[in-house]
Parts: C-alpha cells; structure tokens; sequence
C-alpha cells in the first residue's frame, strides 16, 4: 500500500496533471499552424522539395503548383514568426526523413530582426512532438526538453504546459469552439491541426485572404515602421548555421525573399541596400544562391499592388500568380543561366519608383 | 559581578541584565555594543579580550562574560 | 549558469534525492558530494581545480594548526619544563601558527584576487586595453567559497572547534552545491556537523521545503525579471538623458528587483538544501524595515556582515594599533569618541571591502564607503541625535517614530543603490542630481512608456502582484509569524488556492515577458 500513500501525498501533483491536460485540450487551437503543418507533413511521403520560413513562406507558395509544373512533390513548411532555428529544425527533420534536394528559404528580413517568440518556437516544437501520438509523442518530448539546447533553460520546463504557449486567446467561447472542434474528429483527436482541405488550406500552404492593400495607411504600416533597420547579430549567427549545415548535406538551398509591394520596398530605402548586401555577402559564402523577389525585373514576374493583402503578405491569388511564376523561374535556372540579370539594383528600382519615394520622403517630412 | 552590570548600564540601558541570557541571541546588543564592552573591560579589569573569543556562549549572559573575564585574568 | 527553473536541474534534484534517501544513512554525506561534484562539472572542469586548491590549503592548514594547538596544550601540562622556557617555546608555536594562518590567507586571496582584480587593475593602469583580454573567467563561487573556507580556517586558528580530519568530509562543506552560486556563506560549525547526521524523509519539512523555493521563484521570474528590462532600459542606455523623475523611479524599481533576485535565489538555494534535511544560515531577514543602515547591514545579505564582522571588524578593532588609538582618542577627544572612532574606522575598512568584494569597479567602492561613512557618521552623532531628540519631545517608541525611521533608512539604501547600479561614478552623481535638480514630473509618463516599451501591460501586473504578495509575507515573518506553518496547517482548498496562484503567476510570467517583435500573430 505504499503506492497509496504516495498517491495521496502526491495528489496536488496529480490534480496538476489533469487541469494541465484539460486546460490544453480547451485552450489549444483545433487547427493552429504548427499543428495543422505537422500533421499534414507526417501524412506525405517522398518529399524531395520544401519551404520553410515565416509567415511569408507559409502564405505564399502552393505545394501543388510546383508538384505540377516541376514535377517534383513538395510542401510547405512555413509557420507564422517562424524563427530562424525554427526553421533549420524543419530542414533537420525533412531531411532526415525525406531525400529532399530543393530547399527553398523564404527568410523575411523580419526573421533576421528580432529575437525569436518565446511562444512560436514552444507551439512550433510541440506540434512536431505531438503529431506522432501517444509513445512516440511521449518520447519526442523527452528528446526535446532534454536536448543540450533546451535543458538548461526556462523554456524546457514551460514545454509541459502547451496552454501557456498555444493559444489563440483565453475566453470561454474559443475554448467552448475548440473543445467541440477537437471532439468532432473523434478518430483523429490525438493529432493537432486535422482540417478538411480546402484550395486555401493544402499541404501546409495556408492562405484564404481575398483582400487587397489599404492605401489609407500604406505609410504608417510597413517594413520601415515594424521592423529595426539592420540584422540582429544572433539571428545572423543562427542564419548562417543554417546555410552551413544545408551546404554540409549538399542540399539545393534558395534562400529568397517573397516580394514586397514597391511601396514597402521604398519605405526602407535609407538601409535596403544595406541589408542586400549584407545578406549576399553572407551567402556568397556558402555558395548559396539569393534572390530578392521584391527588385525582380517584370519579364520574369510584375509585383503588382492588387496581389497583396498588407506591406508583405501575398493574398491567394497573389500567391498562386507568384508560384506559377517562380516555377519558370527555377526550370531557368536549372537550365544553367545566370539569374542575377533578371534583378534590379537598388539604385535602379529606387530610381524607377522615383515618384513613391519622393511621396514616402514627403510623408517622413510631415 | 556588579561593577561588570554597572558598566554594562553605561554602555546600554534598558537591558535586565541580571536575568537575560540571549543578549547576542536575540541581538540585544550589536557589535559594537560588543568593542565598548571590551574596551571598557580592558579599562576597569585589565583584561583583554581576543576576537577569537568573541563568540555567543561568551556574551550571552553577565555570568558567561563574567566567567570569560575571569579566566583571562589568570 | 545552472538555472534552477530548468529540466536539467530538476531531474538532477530528484535524481540525487532518491538517492540521499534510499542509501545508509551513514553514507548520505558522500551522496551529498557527489552530488555537488556533479553540479559542479556542469560548470566548468578547470573550476574544480580551483576549488581543489583552496579545499586542501584550507584543510591542511587548520590541521596543522590544531596540532600546534595541542602541543601548546601539551606544554603547559608538561612539568618537566621550567616557566621561562615554556614561555619561549610558546612563543615559538604561536608565531608557527601565524606563519600558517597568513600563509594560507595569501594563498586564497591571492588566487582570487588575481581571477577577479588582476585584469581590471591591469586595465586601469593602462598595461593592457580591451584586446588582450587575459581570459580569465571567474570559477562559479569562488567569492562565496573561499570565504567560506577562510572562515573554517580562521576559526581554527581561534580554537573555537576541532579541525576535520577527513578531507573529503571537509570538501563537501566547500563544495556543497546549494550555497556554489550565491551563497550564503556557512560556518563549519553550523553546517559541517549537519552532514554528519542521519537525515530521514519527512513529508511536513519537505512541503515547506517546496513552499520556500515556490517563494524563491516567483519573486525571481514575477518581480525581478519583468522589472530588469525597464531598469536596464534606463541605466544601460546612455543615449537617452531621462528626468529626475525616472531615474528615481527605477532606482525604487532596482530596490525590488535586487532585493526579489537575491533574497529569491537565496530562497530556492536554502529550500533546496532544506529538501536534504540541511539548514543554510539565513541571509535576509526583512531588509526594508530596517531603522538603521547598520541595522540594514544585519538584515541584508546577512552571511557576509557576519563574515565581515567575526573576521575583520573585530580582528582589526582588537589590533594593539587600534586599541591604543581608541585609549589616545579617550584621553584626547573625550569619552563619546574614544568608543566610537576606532569602530568607525573598522566599518570604513569592512565597507571597503564589501565593495570591492562585490567587483573590482570604482563605483563598488564608492557604495561601499558611502555605506560605512553613513554608519560611522550617525554614530559619531549619535549624542547629537539625541539631543534633538529630547528638545522635540519625541517619543523614541511611539508607532510614528518607528516609521520614520524605516522610511529614512529606505531613503538613505536607495541613495546607495545609485552607486551600486550604476557602474560609472560620475553618472551615478549626475543621476543624483539629475533627481533633486532635474526631476520634471511631467515628463513622467512619456518617458515610462520608454523604458516599459515592449513589456507587455500585464507582465507589469505581475510585478505588481508579486511585490505585494512578497510585502504581505515580510510583514508577517517581522512579527515572527511563520508564514510557511501558517500555510501547512491551512485547510486544503486554501492550500491548493496558494499553490496555484502562486504557480500559475511564475509559469506566466516566465512565458509572458521579454520584448516580442511590433507584432503579433495569435496564431503560431
């Protein structure tokens, strides 16, 4: 009867667990992103091609768009604020699984800006533990608060607890919407993020926005006002960990930039170039190709306003005309050509957007 | 013994000398309470006393300092 | 840097508890050690040899000394030998163990005072600049342990104990994990004996245990944390030049912060060690409502004035130089400053050394002599204190007083704190005068919102529970209520109610701090 007694002075524990339990079973997004990317990665098999990166990544590439038109199978492993590590864990854990020869990195400079989110990166790693289920979901757990990397700090403690991190806010309607959601698909109710897919809702791309920019306040709400001018040295070093460790397993890397409407490019003139060559210094190191879709010459893709939701995010259809296009683009270059020449300079897009940037340098002025 | 609990008076009033046996225990008196005292022992018996004796079970009663004062003046 | 709110910590906890309490009894001390070598390793290899080499010098030492000890005791036993020459032959052993003692103070100091005060000194004389850095990180404690063993050493040599003649016993009171990263510092009489002692599982100690580092960790992650963003914001930026009014804000804030960060690692180190049976001395005991600086002096950071005044206040004041100063000073200045210069000199060397301890940085020791001159000072006055006093009919017991004098001491430590946070003197007096000269309330919200931007509006709210939750607990341990029996003996849904709130406020604020990019998706 020791047991018992073990029991009853542990009872307070116990009864952690359970609410613990039950708090994330209410307070967990049926279908949050990680959650709803995981799942949907764990169901492919024979990827050979995938993105990763931010929200950016996340609503601007259509995994099938590509299988089509390059015949390849891909899929898209982009997050919102995906951070750096984030990412180069979705390439550890696709190419380990997978015999992957495409990676295309779609790092928003805001991914090399700020610090990573404390809350991204715990739902990021829990949804990937927890999409395998019961052992193996215990077990990747285990891996991950007891890798060297987590160990020692606060977050692998505050892993056990996915309601703190996951969680779209706490009133008791969502948790009521989710615990119904979650219920509803009975069979697959161990699994995060299952969702019937819809054109806006396949194999990780996610992306049901129909709206277009609002020029009322395209100078208050951009990269110029949302993110620091340059890079954050630590996210830097993480950066090129990645380029490194692609370039060691002799991985295709890409790393691109989603395009930006002119007008957001043109907001940070004073250190965009700055920034390019910053970043093309870093992966002419590695011998990896960049390519900055904002300054792309209109013979490949026209960046045009009506295909954007907001300062840096595509909107569906914005994202379906960008993949047709980027798929011409890549079957270029693999033809051997130097892809360089279909990329303005800095100089000369500012330049040619000389108007927006007198109205933006106007707009600063007031 | 008495001469010892007048010069404790001078040093700190208030104190029952005659019964307490927690003056450092219960920080009725501080260190330097303490250096006046020993000072002024060294003053009136000619008697020094070393740091290493400055220890609790020494000062916590008049009986205990006066017990100490005596073995050092052998 | 071992952080106690981690996995890896945790499960070297349970780890080495269920080892403690399942082996021989007898044996537990060697757990014990293994355990802190173990924490230890964690910290770096080339740190045992550090450690290694202030525990044998020190171990060493105080057996010689003891052995000289009993041949003096021998010698006044031994009646073959005539009174003249015992005296000599004594004399011959006391200056043995004085060669002993020094030679193994200088040993200690000496390797930290080379690790801590070696590049700075260097630095300052302009023999080397920021690029040849000598590299010389300093061992996890080092400052901790070495007076800890210095103090064992001391006491020896006072003959206040038997020295331990087992090294690896005396090794575990050097090395014992709990006290490795900010003390306190323990005395060999204190704690040595306790690992000697057969320790058993009782639920109550061990509940109380928890309660204690449940305490520690929210004042260090509800309060300290959240606030050192807008306190660094505030000194660690030049660039901006904030009011009066700020600085004196986030000097208040640095009281709470450095007070819930140490009085909060103290808290978890002493539960910890309270989960092996194992008692640390005590080092904060409500500092706030202090009515003194010297008062302060015994109720912060505790371990170190008592270090400081067993081993140096008292050495020194007893020194035949002082005592003769203190005798001219009687003749020549009266009877009042003949008792109180020599103890004022004494406190001036004791602050002295409290600031350097804490850093080999200017502004250390203008903290430090700023403390031991205010306590020098007001005893000096203190007859002129008491005239004034007595001229205003004031009632020295009256509740009203009481405050006062709380409130005064609290102005006079935060006065302090400027030269303790801010690491260059002549800011540190430029944000003094900035507060009396440059205080322009008004500028107070605007400049708020700098130094809060990014700290979200509830992670202040946090900070705000936790300081009352710490102000309501120091109120009841002033009047000598055990918080923590109060709570053991509560009924259960109370119990439960304390530890989920209490949990909950560390778990949020542990996720909920720290600057977030200028945006934020709901949805990760």
């Amino acid at each position: 009867m020791r047991i018992f007694s073990w029991i009853k002075k542990l009872r307070y524990l116990l009864v952690l667990v359970a609410v613990n339990m039950l708090l994330s079973f209410l307070i967990e997004p049926a279908s949050g992103a990680s959650g709803r990317m995981w799942s949907g990665y764990y169901d492919e098999q024979n990827l050979d091609m995938i993105f990763v990166g931010n929200s950016v990544c996340q609503q601007g590439f259509i995994p099938d768009i590509f299988n089509e038109k390059l015949s390849v199978k891909a899929y898209n492993m982009g997050t919102p604020s995906q951070a750096v590590p984030q990412s180069m864990r979705a390439i550890e854990v696709a190419l380990e699984e997978h015999d992957i020869k495409t990676v295309v990195y779609a790092m928003g400079f805001s991914s090399l800006k700020y610090e990573p989110i404390p809350e991204a990166e715990l739902t990021f790693e829990s949804a990937r533990a927890r999409q395998k289920g019961g052992i193996q979901g215990a077990l990747a757990t285990l891996s991950y608060i007891y890798s060297p990397d987590v160990v020692a700090k606060e977050n692998s403690v505050n892993f056990l607890f996915p309601w703190l991190y996951n969680y779209e806010d706490y009133f008791t309607s969502t948790m009521l919407k989710n615990a119904t959601e979650k219920l509803c698909k009975w069979e697959k109710r161990l699994r995060l993020g299952d969702y019937d897919e819809t054109e806006g809702l396949k194999k990780g791309f996610r992306n049901d926005d129909t709206r277009v920019i609002n020029y009322d306040n395209i100078w208050e709400d951009n990269s110029y006002s949302r993110y620091e001018p340059y890079f954050n040295a630590e996210m830097l070093a993480d950066f090129e960990e990645l380029l490194a460790f692609c370039k060691e397993r002799d991985v295709d890397l890409i790393v691109l930039n989603t395009p930006h409407p002119a007008f957001d490019v043109v907001s940070c003139y004073e250190y965009y170039e700055k920034n390019q060559e910053q970043l093309t210094e870093i992966c002419d190191r590695y011998g990896v190709d960049y390519y900055d879709f904002s300054l792309i010459k209109p013979e490949i893709y026209e960046v045009q306003d009506k295909n954007f939701v907001d300062y840096e995010h595509l909107n569906r259809a914005g994202a379906k005309e960008f993949c047709e296009k980027l798929c011409d683009f890549l079957k270029l270059r693999a033809s051997g050509e130097d892809m360089s020449q279909y990329f303005y300079s800095v100089e000369e897009f500012l330049e040619i957007h000389e108007d927006l940037l007198n109205e933006w340098k106007q707009y600063e002025n007031f | 013994m008495e001469r010892l609990i007048e010069l404790l008076m001078e040093i700190k009033e208030d104190i029952d000398y005659e019964n307490e046996t927690a003056l450092i225990d219960d920080e009725l008196l501080d260190s330097f309470d303490i250096l006046q005292i020993i000072s002024a022992i060294d003053d009136e018996f000619d008697v020094a006393i070393p740091a290493a004796m400055i220890i609790p079970q020494n000062f916590n009663s008049v009986e205990a300092l006066w017990n100490m004062v005596q073995e050092l003046m052998e | 840097m071992i952080n106690f709110y981690s996995i890896q910590f945790v499960t070297f906890l349970v780890i080495a508890l269920a080892c403690y309490y399942t082996i021989s009894k007898k044996k537990q001390w060697i757990c014990l050690l293994v355990a802190s070598a173990v924490f230890y390793y964690y910290t770096g290899v080339t740190n045992f040899a550090f450690l290694l080499v202030t525990g044998f010098t020190t171990w060493i030492g105080a057996k010689q000394l003891s052995l000289e000890s009993q041949r003096i005791a021998e010698l006044r036993n031994d009646k073959t030998i005539d009174k003249e020459e015992k005296k000599v032959k004594k004399e011959v052993i006391l200056k043995k163990r004085r060669t002993i003692m020094w030679g193994v103070l200088l040993v200690n100091f000496g390797v930290l005072a080379c690790l801590k005060y070696l590049e700075p000194i260097l630095k300052g004389l302009g023999v080397i600049d920021d690029k040849n850095v000598l590299g010389l990180l300093l061992p996890l404690g080092i400052s901790f342990y070495t007076f800890q063993s210095v103090g064992y050493l001391l006491d020896i040599y006072f003959e206040k104990y038997e020295a331990e003649h087992n090294f690896a016993k005396y090794m575990l009171f050097v090395s014992y994990f709990p006290q490795m990263i900010q003390g306190p510092i323990n005395r060999y009489d204190a704690l040595g004996t306790q690992f000697k002692e057969q320790h058993v599982w009782k639920d109550e100690a061990a509940t109380k245990a928890l309660y204690r580092i449940g305490y520690g960790l929210m004042k260090k992650y509800a309060i300290a944390n959240i606030l050192a963003v807008a306190i660094a914001k505030t000194f660690d930026t030049p660039a901006t030049d904030f009011s009066g009014v700020i600085v004196v804000f986030a000097i208040l804030l640095y009281s709470a912060q450095q007070y819930a960060d140490f009085s909060g690692g103290i808290d978890m180190v002493l539960g910890v060690s309270e989960l092996f049976g194992i008692k640390m001395a005590e080092n904060f005991r409500q500092p706030y409502f202090s009515t003194s600086l010297a008062d302060f002096w015994r109720r912060w950071h505790i371990s170190l004035g008592k270090w400081m005044r067993d081993y140096v206040f008292y050495p020194f004041a007893l020194t035949k130089p002082m005592k003769k100063f203190g005798k001219w000073a009687n003749q020549k200045l009266g009877k009042h400053l003949g008792r109180v210069l020599p103890a004022a000199i004494g406190n001036l060397v004791v602050f002295f050394i409290v600031g350097i301890w804490h850093g080999a940085e200017w502004h250390y020791v203008v903290w430090g002599l700023y403390n031991g001159m205010v306590i020098a000072l007001s005893d000096i006055l203190t007859p002129v204190y008491e005239k004034m006093i007595k001229l205003c009919h004031i009632n020295k017991n009256a509740a009203w007083y009481h405050v006062f004098q709380i409130i005064r001491t609290f102005i006079v430590v935060n006065i302090g704190w400027y030269f303790d946070r801010i690491t260059n003197v002549v800011v540190a007096c430029y944000s003094l005068k900035k507060s009396i000269f440059k205080f322009n309330p008004g500028a107070f919200s605007q400049e708020y919102a700098i130094i809060f931007d990014g700290v979200k509006e509830y992670a202040g709210l946090m900070a705000i529970i936790g300081c009352l939750i710490v102000l309501f607990v120091s109120i009841l341990e002033e009047n000598k209520i055990s918080v923590r029996d109060r709570l053991y003996k509560s009924p259960l849904l109370i119990r439960w109610g304390v530890y989920t709130f209490v949990i909950v406020l560390i778990l949020f604020s542990c996720t909920r701090v720290g600057e977030t990019g200028g945006f934020m998706y709901a949805n990760f």
